[in-house]
């Protein structure tokens, strides 16, 4: 007969003698594994006071059992089953080595476990089975090392592979390139034969489009302004669920060169209103990143924190990041957050219970984003009045009228299974967040919309702005040529509200911020040379529209502007939507950067730098220094 | 996020009772067609509906009612329309105002008999009755006061987002329709700060105002600019609107403006009983305020209910923008309306509601007051030759 599992008490005993655990940690653990229903060795890890190698030290020298230390000792790699990959991170077990006599050791964290026993018994028939200790972290960085190609692969192509009509590593199909050519050869041919009445359907159809889409924008801003639109979970809903029957949570933060702003994500996730050892947090950083990796290392954060080292290949996107690390995710549901988010600390339980309530098909919770660094200069200001009306109003709104909702970059969470069924994020949309809502509504899941915010930090740079805001662009872009590829089927999937509120929210808007310019030119001259100069092109109806457009038309956008601070009572950023049109011109600028990049840089990903706010600078001060009382 | 304490007489109500307002609508339309019938028979609508079916054709008497116009000017492109079309619309808009009373009383936990009873008060009103039957725009001058008064209850009562936008649309709408809106939105504006809920410094009332009047601002520089833009300069229509009666200088010679015109406090002083006898539950809310701690809470309305009409017809007098108490009454009984649609009062009040009412339409119809101008005599006249 096989011993047991090494008993936890003479563990911690032997962590307590040797002096790396003290008797307040003991205790507190014991009362956070009690609650929720998790091991002590789990709770001590997560709240820090051991390190997973202490435990396997600890584990060792109680057991007898051999300590493996995987990164000096490598596992012999034949050992190893792509196949069984799951298995050894979820279990914490691995092959490491075969002994002369042909046994096999496997390192575990949790050597003899049952689960484990069986599993060796059945992967290793009639081979001896030794055992030895080993962290997790150890477990991780072997899988990394082992799997790096095929996990890099898969991250980069298994969308692609799978099902390439929704992937975007092809921008145009050939029916799109024929398509446009086709429509720009008629447009021409108008232009020659018949320029007036071109012009003037050209007119009639840019002067209806608009008046639409300002329709549009109006009734979702109308449905999503309700009071009762934003109360998505009430407190009563979060003191009913038990700690101890909380999923473990993956917590996904991709990085790339943001070691400034690392402490503030470790605040905010241990911030959150969770049980901690059920918290399995990745920050995604790119191998070639060495300086955030070590300055993450530095940090020597809690056991929760883990480290995922992203091959580097081509695209270096964040989707591309996601992808690869949600192979290493524990967690039945998981979230992305960004690494100077900060998550309002009930965020993670508020989407538990959304989950809890909703039926399978919801798939995905979006939480509200917003920015903390909102008065800095008029571009923050600006920007935290259209994330405003974006997530405490467009949003909501999607949801009710049944619109696929293109998700933020942010403060997504998912249920892991439903995200790795469906091929996860595509690595080639540098918009994924938005494709993957859409693919989500195609696939008959919903998308709901949680009343939690992230505070981020607003791109308070113009230069950075334009950069950010031309990925958006060009991502909606690719999202919109992807998924009307398929028009008939796309219209079967969404129905007409959800076709026709696609084509609004994300074909639209692009086409406006490039038209824009065009629209402007043709006002400044009629005021220049007078209503004669257009006359020809926009006869009696269309005219009325026109000037409908224009005066009560982008008034009123400016007044969805303003209504967009009412929810959260930020009157100050009023008055500032009143230069919403200043704002709109960077837009186009932005839009015509995107398009340009779209045909010759379309898997680009142009990178925001963050930590540049103040208020960013003096979060960090903040943290560093808790008794500065702030 | 702000949250949102929702007043229980917006928690509390009866869904269902749609069937009941249509056929309601149905009733009330039936009704005042074979009002209108006897109108037309006397002939006594004819010079009235031919004034207002030609007011399009001047730009200068549209100038204040651009809603009203447009929807005259759609009017006169349907096939075989004429000045009878005015009345089948007002007829039906009265009709649908009626289903729509009946509907909010019901959800309001109004009885049955109650509700048919109040609605039918209402219909029986001379002041309803005139508006529906005669074909003028100014029912629908008294129907977005209605809904002005609905949404600045929805303002005081829920404060969310939607009923601030609500609010600011309405007034917009009003501006747009009534050439006297500013004399019913400048009270509504002294009222807004005891309305919006989020009002704590200057900069939130500042934000507040805005937020409920920026798209009346918008309506009416949108209309100002459409006029430039097709060679009408801004000044002319200000004077125009200025001028007495807006340049009706025909209308400028009223028995009431003789006696009130460029005067405030005289025409606030005979509107006030003229209001409160035309429609005595305007009573009920003064006596709400009194006693109720959360009606004090969101005064707006009840005031509004209160002292709307009065103080909006006192405004014009001043300037010279009304022809008679009418509008005022209308106004006044409009706010009335929708105030007691959006409470849950109690049977006692209900009933109370209910005989003040009925003696409020059988003083209009018998005592002399109401009838002291030509037009409305005469259509008295006509009614019971």
């Amino acid at each position: 007969m096989q011993p047991g599992p090494p008993p936890e008490d003479e563990t911690l005993a032997h962590l307590m003698l040797a002096q790396r655990l003290d008797s307040a940690a003991l205790t507190r653990a014991r009362a956070q594994a009690r609650a929720w229903g998790m091991t002590i060795h789990e709770t001590l890890v997560a709240d820090g006071a051991i390190s997973p190698r202490d435990w396997a030290e600890a584990v060792a020298a109680v057991s007898g059992l051999p300590l493996a230390d995987l990164v000096a000792h490598p596992c012999e790699e034949p050992l190893l089953n792509h196949a069984e990959r799951d298995f050894y991170l979820g279990h914490g077990v691995i092959p490491w080595r075969q002994d002369p006599d042909g046994g096999v050791v496997l390192a575990a964290v949790r050597p003899r476990e049952p689960e484990a026993l069986a599993w060796a018994a059945e992967a290793f028939p009639g081979v001896p089975i030794r055992w030895a200790v080993t962290a997790k972290f150890d477990i991780l960085w072997t899988l990394q090392h082992v799997f790096d190609h095929l996990a890099d692969l898969a991250a980069r192509e298994a969308l692609y592979l799978r099902t390439p009509e929704l992937s975007a590593k092809v921008v145009f199909t050939p029916a799109q390139v024929i398509f446009a050519a086709i429509m720009a050869s008629l447009l021409l041919l108008g232009l020659w034969a018949a320029p007036v009445p071109t012009l003037i359907a050209g007119s009639a159809l840019v002067t209806v489009f608009y008046l639409l889409s300002f329709c549009f924008r109006f009734l979702l801003t109308w449905v999503g302004a309700r009071h009762d639109v934003g109360i998505a979970v009430a407190d009563h809903e979060i003191e009913a669920l038990k700690p101890e029957e909380l999923p473990t949570y993956t917590v996904l933060v991709p990085m790339y060169r943001e070691k400034e702003v690392l402490p503030i994500l470790v605040h905010s996730i241990r911030r959150l209103d969770y049980p901690r050892a059920k918290l399995d947090v990745k920050l995604v950083l790119e191998q070639d990143d060495e300086e955030t990796i070590e300055a993450a290392k530095a940090l020597h954060a809690e056991g929760i924190f883990e480290i995922i080292r992203v091959p580097t290949s081509l695209p270096k996107t964040k989707p591309k990041a996601c992808n690869y690390a949600l192979h290493f995710a524990r967690g039945e549901l998981c979230v992305v957050f960004d690494a100077e988010d900060m998550p309002e600390p009930d965020q993670l339980k508020k989407a538990v219970a959304l989950f809890k309530r909703s039926g399978p098909e919801v798939a995905c919770v979006q939480a509200r984003l917003n920015y903390f660094n909102r008065r800095e200069n008029f571009l923050t200001r600006m920007f935290t009045l259209e994330y405003s009306n974006w997530f405490d109003y467009l949003l909501p709104g999607l949801h009710i009228l049944r619109v696929p909702i293109p998700l933020g970059g942010t403060s997504n969470h998912f249920r892991t299974q439903v995200l790795r069924d469906l091929g996860a994020w595509d690595p080639y949309n540098v918009t994924e967040d938005a494709d993957l809502g859409v693919r989500l509504t195609q696939a008959g899941y919903e998308v709901a919309v949680v009343n939690s915010t992230t505070f981020e930090e607003a791109n308070g740079v113009l230069r950075s702005w334009i950069n950010q805001r031309s990925r958006w662009i060009k991502g909606y872009m690719q999202t919109w040529l992807v998924h009307m590829r398929r028009p008939v089927q796309l219209y079967r999937r969404l129905g007409n509200v959800g076709f026709w509120g696609f084509q609004f929210f994300v074909g639209f808007p692009v086409l406006t911020a490039l038209l824009n310019p065009l629209l402007w030119a043709t006002t400044a001259a009629t005021l220049i040379w007078g209503s004669a100069a257009i006359d020809r092109f926009f006869p009696a109806p269309i005219i009325y529209l026109a000037i409908f457009n224009l005066v009560v038309g982008n008034a009123m956008y400016v007044y969805l502007t303003m209504v967009a601070a009412a929810k959260r009572g930020w009157f100050m950023l009023m008055p500032w939507a009143l230069l919403a049109p200043a704002y709109w011109v960077l837009h186009s600028v932005a839009a015509y950067k995107a398009l340009w990049q779209l045909l010759l840089r379309p898997h680009y990903w142009e990178k925001t730098q963050h930590g540049t706010s103040s208020a960013t600078q003096e979060a960090l001060a903040a943290i560093a220094n808790p008794a500065s009382g702030r | 996020m702000s949250s949102t304490t929702v007043s229980a007489d917006y928690t509390d109500r009866q869904d269902g009772h749609a069937f009941g307002g249509a056929l309601v609508m149905v009733a009330g339309t039936i009704w005042y067609a074979w009002v209108a019938d006897l109108l037309f028979a006397s002939g006594h609508l004819d010079a009235m509906l031919e004034r207002v079916w030609l007011v399009t054709e001047d730009p200068a008497a549209i100038a204040g009612q651009w809603l009203a116009a447009m929807l005259l000017s759609l009017t006169r492109h349907v096939p075989d329309a004429g000045p009878q079309t005015l009345v089948m619309l007002t007829v039906l808009a009265g009709g649908f105002t009626l289903g729509v009373f009946y509907w909010r009383l019901r959800r309001v936990h109004w009885g049955l008999l109650e509700a048919l009873a109040a609605t039918a008060l209402l219909g029986l009103h001379p002041a309803t009755l005139m508006l529906a039957t005669t074909g003028q725009t100014l029912l629908l001058s008294v129907l977005l006061v209605g809904i002005v008064a609905l949404a600045l209850d929805r303002a005081s009562s829920i404060g969310d987002a939607q009923s601030l936008m609500a609010l600011g649309l309405a007034l917009a709408a009003l501006v747009l329709t009534a050439p006297d809106a500013l004399y019913i939105a400048l009270p509504i504006m002294a009222l807004l700060p005891f309305c919006l809920r989020d009002v704590r410094d200057s900069g939130s009332a500042v934000a507040l105002f805005l937020l409920t009047l920026f798209p009346a601002v918008i309506a009416v520089g949108g209309i100002l600019l459409a006029a430039a833009t097709f060679g009408e300069a801004p000044t002319y229509a200000l004077n125009r609107w200025v001028a007495p009666m807006h340049g009706f200088a025909e209308a400028a010679n009223t028995p009431w403006l003789v006696r009130f015109g460029g005067s405030f406090f005289a025409p606030l002083v005979a509107l006030l009983p003229l209001c409160a006898v035309a429609m005595p539950p305007a009573v009920l809310p003064l006596i709400s305020l009194l006693v109720r701690p959360e009606e004090r809470q969101r005064p707006a309305t009840a005031l509004l209910a209160l002292l709307g009409g009065p103080i909006a017809g006192a405004g014009a007098s001043l300037f010279w923008h009304t022809a008679g108490p009418l509008p005022a009454i209308a106004t006044g009984m409009a706010a009335v309306v929708a105030w007691t649609s959006s409470r849950r009062l109690q049977t006692a009040e209900r009933w109370l509601w209910l005989l003040w009412l009925a003696i409020g339409v059988v003083l209009c119809w018998i005592t002399t007051w109401a009838w002291d101008d030509p037009d409305r005599l005469a259509w008295r006249v006509a009614l019971f030759h």
